[in-house]
């Protein structure tokens, strides 16, 4: 199964660096995850694997870390 | 160089902002529950990242507009809360277009007491929740001359803390037990060579919880954790030929093993050196302080190479700048 979430804001590309380095070190092993720059504001993630519980984690894992960039870069 | 340091191996979410010649301020916040959930602590993390920063930096009287280099701990410690505080560090250097230093969260703790207290050279014991270390320069790198074979002296202090019905943090409490107790029990005193184990002195320990006194187990269990420690000490400082005792972890904070470390040091006419305890258990000031040294040094770090490092060993880092 694969599954995809697009982001579309102005800071897409901050998303997109400060996520980018933890693509291998996403802790779920069932699934395989990508992160990429469609354009500056544009960033899509997909996630692919067979155990939808997984796949919901490492969406988690993703949206949680976009909320402290999105709240850090507020600052 | 006004520097940012942020803190998230294990429970403990800190920053700290430092200067050339000072810690600026020191906020943390913890997670607590019964031992440590590393998904629960990261989450923890997650909710308390921005506003611990805000305040940090409204205690240090600036603003994110005058911070310099933004460091964090890269490693060792658990996973998911290292991403926490890699990825809040990447938020904050985007922000502003900053750089960026991950740094060794073992090696922080002997920096910040050079730092604050003038330590030239010392022999460091580290005594914490997950790392129970005897640490010391030579060839370049931190070396580890000891080390626990299995967990740290905090974790086997903390799950017998459970065992006899106390709540984390349980420190204070563990010393005032520790202190009344009159009978010693036997308990394993288990050193190999200069490594340690903590775990069969624990089970011991919580067998000899019924028919026995609080105050008699703890006593026997923690005196003879610390004399096992403080003999390995002894032995790095012999080999090494220092004079200067560091302690750092926050195990550091019990009066008894203070007291030990003195006694023994003394013995040796050498000196023992103790940063205040907000800076000796997990805190973001440390961190601040080790990435403005290794930026100081010439050390450099891109936005990808700041993956964390959930295994960094402390003998691992090339020291530049000593």
């Amino acid at each position: 199964m694969i599954m995809t979430i697009e982001i579309i804001d102005p800071l897409a590309s901050k998303y997109y660096r400060a996520l980018n380095p933890e693509i291998e070190s996403v802790p779920y092993k069932k699934t395989h995850s990508k992160i990429e720059l469609l354009e500056s504001d544009r960033m899509r993630i997909t996630v692919e694997g067979d155990d939808l519980s997984a796949i919901r984690g490492t969406f988690n894992s993703y949206l949680n870390w976009i909320k402290i960039v999105e709240e850090n870069l507020d600052i | 160089m006004i520097t940012l340091g942020i803190e998230s191996t294990a429970h403990t979410f800190g920053i700290g902002i430092c200067d050339k010649r000072s810690i600026l301020s020191n906020v943390t916040d913890s997670y607590s529950g019964e031992g440590i959930h590393p998904r629960l602590a990261a989450d923890h993390h997650a909710r308390v990242s921005s506003n611990v920063v805000k305040k940090a930096l409204e205690d240090a009287g600036l603003s994110i507009d005058d911070i310099e280099l933004i460091s964090f701990s890269q490693g060792p410690g658990l996973g998911p809360c290292l991403r926490i505080g890699a990825t809040t560090a990447r938020a904050l250097a985007l922000s502003r277009d900053l750089p960026i230093m991950g740094v060794n969260h073992c090696i922080a703790h002997i920096e910040v007491g050079r730092f604050l207290l003038g330590v030239r050279d010392p022999v460091t014991l580290y005594v914490s929740g997950g790392n129970t270390q005897i640490l010391a320069f030579a060839g370049g790198r931190y070396r580890v001359f000891g080390e626990t074979l299995d967990i740290g002296i905090g974790n086997m202090q903390d799950t017998f803390a459970r065992a006899i019905g106390l709540e984390f943090p349980c420190g204070r409490q563990i010393d005032q037990l520790m202190s009344r107790g009159t009978k010693y029990l036997d308990i394993p005193y288990t050193i190999k060579g200069m490594d340690f184990s903590f775990t069969g002195m624990l089970t011991e320990a919580i067998k000899h919880i019924h028919g026995n006194s609080k105050e008699d187990v703890t006593f026997s269990l923690m005196e003879t954790a610390f004399s096992i420690v403080v003999e390995a000490t002894e032995r790095a400082m012999a080999h090494t030929q220092k004079d200067e005792l560091l302690l750092a972890g926050g195990n550091a904070a019990s009066p008894r093993l203070r007291e030990m470390c003195r006694l023994m040091c003394d013995e040796r006419g050498a000196s023992m050196h103790v940063p205040p305890f907000d800076v000796c258990r997990d805190n973001g000031a440390m961190i601040a302080v080790l990435g403005m040294t290794e930026y100081d040094s010439g050390k450099r770090m891109e936005m990808g190479e700041t993956k964390v490092r959930q295994k960094w060993r402390t003998d691992e880092e090339d020291v530049k700048w000593r």
